[in-house]
C-alpha cells in the first residue's frame, strides 16, 4: 500500500513535464490532488469531437494508473461511446481495443488492461510488473510519456466506437 | 586555410535540433551529423532524458506532426539547422 501523500508528491515531480507538454500540444490538463486524479480534454483532430481522457492514482507507482476515456462528467469508464474509434497507424495496431464489450487502453501502463482488474492481459506477469510488461510494444514510464502514448494513438482517430 | 576549410565542411554535415521530451519541461539541444539514423538520434536523446528503455523516436513539432522514420538518416529525413523535434516511443499497440 502506497500513502497516498507519497504518490503526490512522485505525480508533482512528473507533472511538471506533462504540463509542459500539454501546453506544447494546446490542451487542457488538470490534477485533482485529493483524488489523485488527473484529466486531459482532447479535441478530435478529424471530428472536433471532445474526449474526456481520465487517470486515477492511487499507489502510483507501485502500480501504473487506470487510464479510461470517461463521459464529461468524468465519472463513467469503458462506455464505447466514450472512446475514440481506432485505426491502424504507422506504429501498428492501436491500442484502443474492446474487450468483453467495453472499450479499454491497452497498454502496460494501463492498470485496466490487467486481468486482475478487469482487463485483458494475464500474460505480463502481473500489474506490479507493469515497468517491464510488454516489451517492444508501447511504453511509457512517467505521466508525460502516457499521455504523450494515448495522444498518439488518438490523434489517428476518426469518429467513436459505439 | 586547409584547416578552416575542413572545419566548415564538418559544420556543414552536421544539424544542431532542440528535441522536447514529455517527461521533461526543459529541451535540449542536440549537434548530430546528417548521416545519423533517425533511431540512433533518437536513443540518444532518449538517454539524455533518463529513459532507460522503450522504443524511442522522433517526430516534428508540426500540426499535424511528421514521425520521422527510424531506419533513414537526419538528411534523407530532411531534418535542417534549428528544427524543433518530439520524443516519441514507436511500440506498436498489443493486439490481442
Amino acid at each position: 500500500m502506497i500513502p497516498a501523500e507519497h504518490t503526490r508528491i512522485i505525480v508533482a515531480a512528473e507533472l511538471e513535464g506533462a504540463q509542459s507538454w500539454a501546453e506544447r500540444h494546446g490542451l487542457k490538463l488538470e490534477w485533482s490532488s485529493p483524488d489523485l486524479r488527473l484529466q486531459l480534454t482532447l479535441p478530435q483532430p478529424e471530428t472536433d469531437a471532445t474526449y474526456y481522457l481520465r487517470g486515477i492514482f492511487s499507489e502510483y507507482r507501485a502500480l501504473p494508473p487506470e487510464w479510461s476515456f470517461t463521459d464529461s462528467a468524468w465519472t463513467a469508464v469503458g462506455r464505447l461511446v466514450d472512446f475514440p474509434r481506432p485505426v491502424q497507424t504507422c506504429f501498428g495496431a492501436s491500442i484502443f481495443i474492446t474487450f468483453q464489450d467495453r472499450a479499454v487502453i491497452c497498454a502496460p501502463f494501463n492498470r485496466l488492461a490487467y486481468t486482475d482488474h478487469s482487463g485483458p492481459h494475464g500474460d505480463w506477469g502481473g500489474v506490479g510488473n507493469w515497468l517491464n510488461a510488454g516489451r517492444g510494444q508501447i511504453h511509457a514510464e512517467t505521466i508525460g510519456d502516457m499521455l504523450q502514448a494515448v495522444y498518439r494513438d488518438f490523434a489517428a482517430t476518426r469518429g467513436r466506437m459505439g | 586555410m586547409e584547416t578552416m576549410q575542413a572545419h566548415d565542411a564538418a559544420r556543414h554535415d552536421t544539424v544542431k535540433v532542440i528535441v522536447f521530451s514529455p517527461r521533461s519541461p526543459h529541451p535540449r539541444e542536440f549537434t548530430w551529423r546528417e548521416s545519423l539514423k533517425v533511431g540512433e538520434a533518437a536513443r540518444e536523446a532518449a538517454t539524455a532524458f533518463g529513459y532507460q528503455g522503450g522504443n524511442p523516436g522522433l517526430q516534428t513539432t508540426t500540426k499535424p506532426p511528421r514521425v520521422l522514420d527510424n531506419n533513414k538518416t537526419l538528411a534523407a529525413e530532411h531534418v535542417h539547422d534549428g528544427e524543433r523535434l518530439e520524443l516519441i516511443d514507436t511500440g506498436g499497440g498489443v493486439s490481442r
